[in-house]
């Protein structure tokens, strides 16, 4: 599951379905985003869950220019109801609960995660159109079969830059809990739902 | 005038000095974040536009609320207020063009 592939997506592209050219660059990437295996699966069950609809969710963590180390992944409502099979506008209210939740803990929002239905895991013009410089941008390519392919990416002036990622350890409490963990919507869903009480 | 404390996201502290959070006065959410503006260059043109509107790709929240279900920027601020920016997210594996803007952050 590691991606040593470091690629740019702009948007300059003609191509009408996902508009964006995408160019090989070896060792261009600088930046690798830490996951642990539970932290995949969580990801996996949500983006399965909600298919053939695209899900998307915060990734918290600490971060620095070379290293993103996510600690924990929260599940957010999707808005755009009308266009949710090739479209998400994550609920700007669990965006603020996942940021004070983070900041409780000294952590940050360190990243975006989303689906992409029957679709690869790169970046669409329309995420490139609305991305953000300083987030890690993780896409996972889900199809009936479930979660398929995640990469993440980061723009950079203007262009989406992959970014490795690696598997970390999992934490002691994740070791402990492995044997009876909740689903991953239960728990994503829970760290929300007191958020926002 | 009433001090706040203003929470910066990570995409735009690099016009913040690096700061997460930083202390503005002002008596409406508006004046704080014009007072803010003042004294980091750049910052003020990511969240309003041109006519000085909250941009549609940011949310300012007073507290629990965001301040479009309030007086926008004209919610007055109290003494010890919180104010959060946060930015809006979108995006998805939609064919064509969803937005005019571009990515320019």
């Amino acid at each position: 599951m590691i991606s040593n592939l470091s690629e740019t997506v702009s948007g300059s592209s003609a191509s009408p379905v996902t508009a964006v050219d995408a160019v090989t660059v070896p060792g261009l990437a600088a930046s690798e985003l830490w996951l642990t295996e539970a932290q995949r699966r969580d990801l996996a069950y949500l983006v399965e869950a909600s298919y053939p609809f695209e899900a998307c969710g915060l990734l918290v963590g600490t971060a620095d220019a070379q290293r993103i180390d996510v600690r924990d992944v929260f599940h957010a409502r999707n808005l755009n109801v009308e266009r949710a099979r090739d479209r998400f506008l994550l609920d700007p209210d669990d965006h603020m609960a996942a940021d004070r939740s983070a900041r409780a803990r000294g952590l940050d929002i360190v990243g975006i995660w989303h689906s992409h239905p029957d679709h690869p895991a790169r970046p669409s013009v329309t995420d490139l159109e609305a991305a953000w410089e300083g987030f890690s941008y993780l896409i996972i390519s889900t199809t009936c079969c479930g979660a398929s392919d995640f990469r993440s990416w980061r723009l950079q002036s203007g262009k989406f830059i992959e970014e490795a990622i690696r598997d970390s350890p999992a934490s002691s409490s994740e070791a402990a809990s492995s044997s009876e963990k909740p689903s991953s919507e239960n728990r994503s869903s829970t760290e929300l739902s007191e958020k926002q009480s | 005038m009433s001090q706040a404390t203003v929470r910066i996201p990570t995409p735009l502290r690099p016009l913040t000095g690096g700061s997460d959070e930083v202390a503005a006065t002002g008596q409406t959410v508006g004046e704080v974040l014009s007072e803010l503006g003042s004294r980091h260059s750049g910052f003020l043109d990511r969240i309003l536009d041109g006519q000085g509107k909250l941009r549609s790709f940011v949310n300012v929240y007073l507290g629990d609320a965001n301040v479009r279900a309030l007086e926008g920027l004209d919610s007055e601020v109290a003494d010890g207020a919180v104010i959060h920016i946060v930015p809006a997210v979108a995006g998805g594996r939609g064919r064509g063009r969803s937005r005019s803007r571009g990515a320019v952050r």
